[in-house]
C-alpha cells in the first residue's frame, strides 16, 4: 500500500537486519519510532484534551483584537493563546486538542469496525468457500466498484433520516459516521484474511485440529486467525490515515457530523473562507497531515517487523 | 481466449447489476417519495390528504411490492430513463452527459501530469538512490500521500490566485483554469506513481536477469531502460489502475473546491438539493467507469500473459 523514508526497500536489506545490536535496530527502525512517537503524542493529546486545553474552546470573544488574532510568535496579544483565534475569536489551540479526540475517535472506531467485520467475513468466506464465498466476495467486487469517496458521499445523502438502532439520537449522525466509515474499509481486510485462510486451512495441523473433533468456529479463531491476522494488522494500520482523509473530505463536502467543537476537518473546512487573511487556520491540517505520516510509517514499520518471510510487501 | 473474454465480461456485467441494485435499495430506505410529492395545506382533511397520498403513491408506482418496483426500474433504465433531476427538470442523464466532458477533460490531464512527473521521478529515484532526487521522490510521494486534497487547493488558491495572481480562483473559460484544479488533482497520482515506479526498478534492477544483462557487456542505458523499466512497469501499471478507485473519488473534492462543473461537482450539489435521481446516476458512473478500466486491464494482461488466459 505503501513505502516510506526509511523502510526496508529490498528482499536483501531486510534480512541483513537481522542480528544487529539493538541501537543498529532501533536506527534501522528510526522511521517505525518517529511513528510511535508522534502516535503517542496526539493519543494523549485526545485522552486529556479537555484538561490540556488552556482556554474554553467553544468561547466566543468578537473584540476587534481577538477575532484572528495571529499565533503568539507573530503578533503577541495580551490573552490570545499560542496558536491564535478563529473567525469568532476562539482559541485554535485549545479547539484542536478538544476537537483530536472526536477525530482520533471517529477514525479508530472506524478502523475497529472495518478490521472486525472484514476479519470475519474473510473467515468465513475462506473457510466456507461455496456459495457463501461467492455471494460476499461479489459483494465485496460491487463495493470495490465504486469509488469509496463517492460511494460514502451517496450513503450518507440517502440514509440522512436513518436511524441506528441502539444508538441515542443525539449520537446518531456520529455513530453514522463512524459506521459508514468503517463498512468501507471490510473488503480490503476480508480480502487479505481470505486468502490467508485459503491456505490455511489445508494445512497439516488445521486438518489435526478438525479430526480430533474441533468445531469449526474453534478451528477458525483458534487455529487459523491467529495465524492470518498479521497482514491485517498491518493494513489497518495503513487505513488509520486514509480514514482520517476521508473524514475531513466528507466534513468539506459539507457530510460531516455537527458538533460543538468539531473534527479537524470540519475545522478547516469552516474557517475556509478566512483562510487568506490567517494562515494559522491551516494549523488543523498540519494534525491531520502529522497523524497520517504517523499512522504510514508505523504500518510500515510493524510490516518490516512483523514479516519475517517478507510476505505481501507489496501491501 | 474467447472463453476468458466471455467470462471477465459476465462478471464485469454482474458488478454493475450489484451496483445498480444496491443504489436502488439505498434510495428505498432513504424515506419515502411519495410523502415529498403531498403538500400539507392546513384546509385539508386526514381523508383528502391520504387520498392524495395514496394517488402520488401509485403514479410513483411505490404501492406495488418492492420486487416489482425492482424489475419495473430496470425496464425504464434499460431505455435510458432515470428520472427527473428535481432540481433541473430535466432529465438526470442529459444532465450527466453535459457535465462529462468537463471532468474527462480535467482528469485525463491530471493523468498526463501524473505521469509525466511521478515516471521520471520515481526512476530516476531508483537509479541514484539516497541522492537528492531521491529523497525529493520520497518527499513528494509522502506529502501527496498525506495532504488533504481540499486544504491544498485552498492554499494553492491563495497562493496562485490571491497573491500572485496568476491563475483564476475557480470555473471555467480559458486555459488558465484547468491547471490548479488538475494540479491538485495529480498530486496523488504522482506520489503512488514515484513511489512504485522507484520500488519497482529497485525490485527489477536487483534481478538475476539485470546481472545477466551487465555481465554480457550491455551499456548501462541499455539495461536500464531495455530490461529493467519494461519488467518493473508492469507492476507500475497494475498499481495505478487500482489506485483509480480512489483518484475518482478525489474528483468530487476537486471539482467542488474550484467549482469545476464537472459530474463530480454536480453529485455534491445533488447530494445537498436531495436530487436523488442525480445522485444515483453518478454513483453508477463512476461505478461503471471503474468497472471497465479494471476490465480492459484484465484484457490487456490477457493479451500480454498467457498464463492468465489458461487460468
Amino acid at each position: 500500500m505503501s513505502e516510506l523514508a526509511g523502510t526496508l526497500d529490498t528482499i536483501a536489506e531486510r534480512r541483513r537486519v537481522h542480528g544487529m545490536s539493538v541501537w543498529r535496530k532501533m536506527w534501522v527502525h528510526r522511521m517505525g519510532i518517529v511513528g510511535i512517537a508522534i502516535m503517542l503524542a496526539f493519543a494523549i493529546g485526545a485522552l486529556f484534551g479537555t484538561w490540556l486545553a488552556p482556554k474554553d474552546p467553544v468561547a466566543i470573544d468578537l473584540r476587534k483584537e481577538k477575532v484572528l488574532a495571529k499565533p503568539v510568535w507573530i503578533d503577541p496579544v495580551e490573552g490570545v493563546g499560542i496558536l491564535g483565534t478563529d473567525n469568532l475569536g476562539r482559541d485554535v489551540l485549545s479547539r484542536m486538542l478538544v476537537g483530536s479526540r472526536l477525530s482520533l475517535i471517529v477514525a479508530f472506531s472506524a478502523v475497529v469496525i472495518g478490521v472486525t467485520s472484514g476479519v470475519f467475513l474473510g473467515l468465513l468466506t475462506g473457510y466456507r468457500g461455496g456459495i457463501v464465498d461467492d455471494v460476499i466476495m461479489r459483494i465485496a467486487d460491487t463495493q470495490t466498484a465504486i469509488p469509496f469517496l463517492v460511494l460514502l458521499i451517496a450513503v450518507i445523502a440517502f440514509l440522512r433520516d436513518f436511524q441506528l438502532p441502539f444508538v441515542p439520537s443525539d449520537q446518531n449522525e456520529l455513530a453514522k459516521m463512524i459506521v459508514f466509515l468503517g463498512i468501507g474499509g471490510w473488503v480490503g481486510f476480508a480480502r487479505l484474511i481470505r486468502g490467508e485462510v485459503l491456505s490455511l486451512r489445508e494445512r497439516d495441523y488445521v486438518q489435526a485440529a478438525r479430526s480430533l473433533g474441533a468445531s469449526d468456529l474453534r478451528v477458525m479463531l483458534r487455529h487459523i486467525m491467529p495465524n492470518a491476522i498479521q497482514p491485517v494488522i498491518v493494513a489497518a494500520s495503513l487505513s488509520f490515515g486514509g480514514v482520517i482523509l476521508t473524514e475531513a473530505a466528507l466534513s468539506f463536502l459539507g457530510l460531516g457530523v455537527n458538533t460543538l467543537v468539531p473534527t479537524w476537518g470540519k475545522m478547516i473546512a469552516d474557517s475556509r473562507d478566512y483562510m487568506t487573511v490567517a494562515w494559522h487556520l491551516s494549523f488543523p491540517a498540519v494534525a491531520i497531515m502529522l497523524v497520517v505520516l504517523a499512522a504510514n510509517l508505523l504500518g510500515d514499520w510493524l510490516r518490516d517487523i512483523l514479516d519475517p518471510r517478507l510476505r505481501g510487501r507489496q501491501g | 481466449m474467447t472463453a476468458f473474454i466471455v467470462r471477465r465480461l459476465l462478471q464485469a456485467a454482474l458488478v454493475v447489476v450489484g451496483v445498480v441494485t444496491l443504489v436502488f435499495f439505498l434510495i428505498r430506505v432513504s424515506g419515502d417519495p411519495a410523502s415529498l410529492g403531498v403538500s400539507l395545506e392546513e384546509n385539508r382533511t386526514q381523508e383528502e390528504i391520504e387520498a392524495e397520498y395514496r394517488r402520488v403513491q401509485k403514479q410513483l408506482g411505490l404501492d406495488r411490492h418492492i420486487l416489482i418496483q425492482y424489475v419495473l426500474f430496470w425496464g425504464r433504465a434499460a431505455r435510458g430513463d432515470f428520472g427527473f433531476s428535481f432540481r433541473y427538470s430535466i432529465p438526470a442523464t442529459e444532465l450527466i452527459i453535459q457535465r462529462l466532458p468537463n471532468s474527462l477533460r480535467l482528469g485525463l490531464l491530471a493523468a498526463v501530469f501524473g505521469l509525466a512527473a511521478g515516471l521520471p521521478l520515481g526512476i530516476a529515484a531508483a537509479l541514484k538512490r539516497g541522492s537528492i532526487i531521491d529523497n525529493l521522490a520520497t518527499g513528494v510521494s509522502v506529502f501527496g500521500f498525506v495532504v488533504p486534497q481540499f486544504w491544498l487547493a485552498i492554499v494553492l488558491i491563495i497562493i496562485f490566485s490571491v497573491h500572485l495572481g496568476w491563475l483564476p480562483t475557480s470555473g471555467t473559460g480559458s486555459w488558465k483554469h484547468i491547471i490548479l484544479p488538475a494540479f491538485t488533482l495529480s498530486l496523488g497520482l504522482v506520489a503512488t506513481v514515484a513511489r512504485m515506479s522507484r520500488s519497482g526498478m529497485l525490485e527489477a534492477l536487483s534481478q538475476d536477469y539485470v546481472r545477466t544483462a551487465r555481465a554480457k557487456g550491455l551499456s548501462e542505458r541499455l539495461v536500464v531502460f531495455r530490461h529493467a523499466l519494461r519488467n518493473g512497469s508492469i507492476s507500475v501499471i497494475t498499481v495505478v489502475v487500482s489506485s483509480l478507485p480512489h483518484l475518482l473519488g478525489t474528483v468530487v473534492v476537486v471539482e467542488v473546491v474550484f467549482a469545476w462543473p464537472g459530474v463530480g461537482n454536480l453529485m455534491a450539489q445533488a447530494v445537498n438539493n436531495r436530487d436523488y435521481p442525480v445522485v444515483f446516476l453518478d454513483v453508477l458512473l463512476f461505478g461503471t467507469l471503474t468497472v471497465l478500466v479494471f476490465l480492459i486491464m484484465d484484457l490487456l494482461y490477457a493479451v500480454v500473459d498467457p498464463r492468465i488466459r489458461h487460468r
